[in-house]
């Protein structure tokens, strides 16, 4: 077949890991998001990173955060029958400003106890998807809820694309970073770095993620600066750069033509970048695949300069928690894993004096059903989520915990709680700190004005 | 046979006319030419790039006019000759001149077939290079000129329209190309009739094998052993099983099948089940070309299903203690295995309400009733015991259990109404299956089943955007195959690979047709494409997954490695088009999946990490690309045809072949095999590999 083939302009300028080459299209948004928004409100010499930690399946957050007064507790061991953690075991946290209510954690949480008993996490409680505040009755008569509520890939896509009404491919990190871009001084491997492939919360309508192996990636074979004449590597080289020169107007060959070019032109400055960097040697982070991860995290942070980044995000995705059965044995085997990894991450920032510059925040599909099926439970809607870093005003937890009695004012049926903070909020707080002017925050959470006036001096939720 | 002598491939030495006057012209010009004269008069020389044409199949014959520098715009002259004639069998691009234009060291005459019949069986377009003042010419294997094949038009498919076939409807080519002269000679049709007759490849076997010479341990890898066996068409898996042959397309639509109705063990207790898991893969085999409906209902009692998404000891709820029946394997079943989340046209497109929004299938009210219906069953086999306890047993179907099924009347989905019913009495679990069959034949009939799932399986196989008109042609094969049956897989798969939209080459030229092939089975298109094998017999291909982004029942989630509906960024996004496993591909696997093909053929083993027995290595043939790399354009033309179906673009074929001919005795002690290596790892880096159109 002979389709017709046109030499690219020149090979090295499409070099962009994570941009396009290619002329878009402004489909979800007129987006006007220029670095001059940016740029006016912002220096960019400071450096920010953000990080998600989305614990896919829907994690059971009610029994992370775990009220531990005789009355409250008494209503929880009821409501969730087998699956309520035992009181005794539960590690208690004293959270400032918080009048009656006692809370605990999830005795795996013994890393993240710490943390925010020292001031540097926070808890977000009963936060989850909304398009506009509603009530028990809206729900019944089904009025402004989100589509596909309680199901995982809906929710997953909403946690990420905070637009609970449309389904789209587009998420507020994304746009995040198509209008914080301009922060950096290099933009040849995107800003959007993923640890687990590709996601919707970090693809924008310039930006898409970069996907980070553990160990980073090279192509074999392929060198430059090989120039043996006894070697097939220049050879290999070569031809390799000539077939990328090649544009196809199939839009799928293109496509995958394109996404090796980023990924070759990225994995150069890439690899060089992360390889020259040294972790502090006072922390040893868990030889886990999340420890490998945030690991991995650690040493592009420390490789901002070389990356030319002021601004990163980071999207680690740790799968699993869609706990229907087993649910207190299967948290107590997976906890652990995300409480260590997650603690060696902040004592590495802080080692590297960039525990300031660091915010982590869990997202997750939703929460799960007081009542139980058995030794699980199902889905739901909202819950509890941490925020982590020294930027945070930490030892507090944000917003109401709701009653867990059945059939509650926020009770939709079976322990399914309405939530009383948005994830437009919990969001705008994070992309407040992360440099997004107040005026451009409905560009990145186009129904923040539902839950937040933005002309407001008050910040949306307070933990930042 | 070897294709390398099946078709003898059109060499220099054997159809060049030898007699060319022009040759001994052009040595006294470069005897006379000064190197540093204003213009050097450059060489050329004829590259046969495509040799194989066939008046029905619209790919171009090809012919290369190279020259060793590119400077100036170059005019070279020849003449065409041959029994086929110019204008009644084929057009060319250019009849008797054809300029190199400035800064180009290649260009290429094509030739196109005139769809019609021709009385010579095999007719012959020969390209002759005449001399010229402005150029010498080359005497490297004298090519001077080249002979391109025209076959006649046939009922019965074309060297590449099979191979093509085969890349959509099994793995691809294999190295002797038995199979593609299968598909020749029996046709679509007839291979497709063969292949739904051949006996079912099972994995459980091998894995209950492994098990029985280990003390009854297994590891979740045999699964994988066994699935490659299967794959490659091993005859026996065991050394006591009975050979039998390879049921290639029934593994392929099995595989697809396995990405629609998912379980996995990554994560979990099926991760030390191999044999339930096998079991599991099994029931998709023996239903691939059984009815969807029979498939539907034995997936949702497969205690591995029942293990994955809940409904394996899944009980009534009761109001007093406040617990409810899970909701998982209700809305999993609705969501993904029979009618999606949106209401559908017959055409796969979404219905649309008064405000042209979509309309969705089902609500939460129905999830709740469908997940009542699927309460009560527990392990089944000899030792079901009692609901609560029983022997854990993950090959025999679940066991309903009245007692534990919630018997009250239900409404579930399309409006159907479940009548209350009473426990049998003892506990056969009759009253929970007439529950549990009411509503597999409401999923089964209802309006959304077809589209949804005829998509699908088009898009595993075929292309990920199928047209309205495509969907709606399999999808009415799926309501009624013809002789009055709903959901006859196999007339769907027929109905399939055999539509137009699938078979026309015109599709190879559209923008958007096609899909990329999915990286686990571009694999497998490899390891037959070279007969790779180990001395044992055995394919130890685990451990793959982390390469590719996927491996057999290893998906992420229940959503499979990647989702049906999803679009990469940038210009498929914006055209409204989907590419799915895109999903997969980033900036990991687009450097892994390459660096997979450069390990192999430099190690020359297939296994991910090697093995300490060597009988376990797995060892391509490249003997006869070996002998062949002396030849290049030779090299390639038979490459080209093994592992894209012929579809290299003229433009790759040149930078191949160019690095090629760097490779020589001067530099290199092994130089062919350098060049097999080289040839072999630049074609599977190019996208013509990885998209099949």
């Amino acid at each position: 077949m002979k389709p017709n083939l046109s030499r690219r302009r020149f090979l090295g300028q499409a070099n962009c890991a994570g941009i396009s080459s290619l002329p878009l299209l402004n489909t979800l948004l007129n987006l006007k998001v220029t670095s001059t928004i940016a740029a006016a409100s912002n220096t960019g010499s400071d450096y920010k990173g953000l990080v998600c930690l989305f614990l896919s399946g829907g994690i059971d957050t009610f029994n992370v955060l775990v009220p531990r007064g005789s009355a409250e507790y008494a209503e929880y061991a009821r409501v969730r029958g087998a699956i309520a953690l035992p009181n005794s075991a539960l590690l208690p946290i004293n959270p400032q400003g918080l009048s009656g209510l006692q809370l605990g954690l999830n005795p795996a949480l013994t890393g993240i106890q710490s943390l925010f008993e020292a001031g540097h996490a926070a808890y977000v409680a009963n936060v989850g998807t909304l398009i506009q505040p509603v009530t028990k009755t809206d729900y019944n008569s089904g009025r402004s809820l989100p589509l596909g509520l309680f199901s995982h890939s809906d929710q997953q896509e909403q946690w990420q694309t905070s637009m609970p009404n449309i389904h789209t491919a587009k998420g507020w990190g994304g746009r995040v970073a198509d209008m914080l871009k301009s922060l950096n001084t290099l933009n040849s491997v995107s800003m959007n770095m993923s640890l687990t492939g590709t996601n919707i919360w970090q693809a924008g309508e310039s930006v898409f993620e970069y996907t980070v192996g553990n160990s980073g990636a090279s192509l074999n074979g392929y060198d430059k600066a090989n120039t043996n004449r006894r070697s097939t590597v220049p050879i290999r080289t070569a031809a390799v750069d000539s077939q990328l020169a090649f544009e196809y107007q199939h839009l799928l060959t293109e496509a995958f033509q394109s996404q090796k070019i980023d990924a070759l032109g990225a994995s150069g400055l890439f690899t060089s970048a992360t390889s020259n960097v040294t972790l502090p040697s006072s922390v040893t982070f868990p030889n886990t695949n999340l420890g490998n991860q945030f690991k991995m995290i650690a040493k592009i942070i420390l490789s901002r300069g070389a990356l030319g980044q002021n601004r990163q995000t980071f999207f680690v995705e740790y799968g699993g928690w869609d706990h229907h059965n087993n649910l207190l044995s299967s948290q107590a085997a997976m906890l652990p894993e995300v409480d260590a990894a997650v603690k060696a991450f902040y004592d590495c920032l802080t080692a590297a004096s960039l525990q300031n510059n660091v915010t982590l925040f869990t997202s997750s599909d939703f929460a799960r059903t007081l009542s139980t099926d058995g030794d699980g439970a199902d889905h739901a809607w909202g819950g509890n989520h941490i925020v982590l870093g020294g930027a945070v005003k930490g030892q507090r937890v944000y917003g109401n915990y709701p009653s867990l009695t059945l059939n509650s004012a926020l009770d939709v049926g079976r322990g399914r709680l309405i939530p009383q903070i948005a994830v437009d909020s919990y969001f705008a707080e994070l992309a407040l700190w992360f440099g997004v002017p107040k005026s451009s925050l409905s560009l990145v959470l186009p129904n923040i004005g539902s839950f937040y006036n933005t002309s407001s001096a008050a910040p949306p939720v307070g933990f930042l | 046979m070897n294709r390398l002598n099946y078709q003898p491939i059109v060499s220099a030495g054997v159809l060049v006319i030898l007699s060319n006057l022009a040759l001994i012209g052009s040595l006294l010009a470069l005897t006379n030419s000064s190197p540093t004269a204003a213009i050097i008069r450059d060489t050329v020389s004829l590259g046969l790039v495509d040799d194989d044409m066939r008046l029905d199949w619209p790919d171009r014959g090809v012919v290369a006019f190279r020259r060793l520098e590119s400077k100036g715009a170059l005019t070279v002259n020849f003449k065409l000759g041959g029994s086929a004639i110019l204008g009644r069998d084929y057009t060319a691009s250019a009849v008797s001149s054809i300029t190199i234009p400035n800064g180009y060291r290649e260009v290429w005459l094509e030739f196109t077939p005139l769809a019609k019949t021709i009385t010579i069986p095999t007719a012959t377009i020969i390209v002759n290079l005449q001399s010229s003042p402005a150029y010498n010419i080359s005497t490297a294997f004298a090519q001077q000129t080249a002979t391109v094949r025209l076959g006649n038009a046939s009922p019965l498919p074309s060297t590449k329209a099979a191979a093509r076939f085969l890349l959509q409807g099994a793995f691809g080519p294999d190295h002797d190309f038995q199979n593609v002269q299968d598909v020749m000679r029996l046709g679509f049709d007839g291979w497709l009739t063969d292949q739904f007759a051949r006996p079912v490849g099972i994995l459980q076997p091998y894995v209950d094998y492994v098990a029985s010479t280990n003390n009854g341990k297994v590891s979740s890898s045999a699964k994988t052993v066994s699935w490659w066996n299967r794959v490659m068409e091993v005859p026996t898996l065991a050394p006591s099983g009975v050979a039998q042959a390879g049921d290639p397309l029934r593994q392929r639509v099995g595989f697809a099948l396995s990405e629609i109705l998912v379980i996995s063990d990554v994560v979990g207790e099926l991760r030390n089940q191999p044999a339930g898991m096998a079991n599991f893969y099994d029931t998709l085999l023996k239903g691939a070309f059984g009815n969807f409906r029979d498939l539907l209902f034995n997936v949702t009692t497969h205690p591995c299903m029942g293990v994955y998404l809940n409904a394996l000891q899944n009980q009534k709820g009761n109001p007093e203690t406040g617990t409810f029946a899970d909701e998982n394997y209700a809305r999993e079943i609705m969501q993904l295995f029979s009618i999606g989340i949106w209401m559908l046209n017959l055409d796969g497109t979404r219905q649309l309400d008064s405000q042209n929004q979509p309309i969705p299938s089902y609500d939460n009210v129905t999830i709740m009733n469908m997940a009542r219906v699927m309460t009560g069953f527990s392990w089944g086999g000899p030792d079901a015991g009692s609901f609560l306890y029983a022997k854990r047993n993950y090959i025999a179907p679940m066991r309903m259990w009245d007692k534990y099924h919630d018997l009250g009347a239900k409404t579930i989905i399309g409006g159907v109404k479940l009548p209350a019913r009473t426990a049998s009495k003892p506990d056969t679990g009759n009253a929970g299956l007439a529950d549990v069959n009411a509503s597999i034949d409401a999923l089964f009939n209802h309006p959304n089943t077809a589209p949804f799932i005829s998509k699908q399986l088009i898009q595993k196989l075929v292309t990920s955007n199928p047209s309205p008109a495509y969907v709606r042609r399999v999808a009415s094969i799926f309501i009624n195959n013809g002789k009055g049956q709903r959901g006859d897989l196999k007339s769907i798969v027929r109905a399939i690979l055999l539509d137009d939209e699938a078979r026309n080459p015109q599709n190879l030229y559209g923008a958007t047709f096609g899909k990329m092939k999915e990286p686990y089975l571009r694999t497998v298109n490899f390891v037959r494409a070279f007969n790779a094998k180990s001395n044992n017999g055995v394919y130890a291909l685990q451990n793959l997954g982390e390469i590719h982004f996927q491996q057999p029942q290893g998906a992420p989630s229940v959503f499979n490695f990647f989702k049906p509906g999803y679009a990469p960024d940038g210009p498929i996004a914006n055209a409204g088009l989907v590419a799915p496993e895109f999903q997969i591909l980033n900036s990991v696997t687009s450097l892994s999946i390459p660096n997979y093909y450069y390990n192999i053929m430099q190690r020359g083993y297939f296994n991910r990490y090697g093995s300490s027995n060597p009988d376990e290595l797995i060892n391509g043939d490249f003997t006869g690309e070996t002998a062949l790399a002396a030849d290049a354009p030779a090299l390639l033309r038979w490459l080209d045809l093994l592992l894209t179906g012929g579809t290299l673009p003229n433009e790759q074929n040149q930078v191949i072949r160019e690095a090629l001919e760097k490779i020589t005795a001067a530099n290199f002690t092994n130089w062919q095999l350098e060049r097999v290596r080289m040839a072999i790892y630049l074609i599977t880096a190019a996208p013509e590999y990885a998209i099949l159109r």
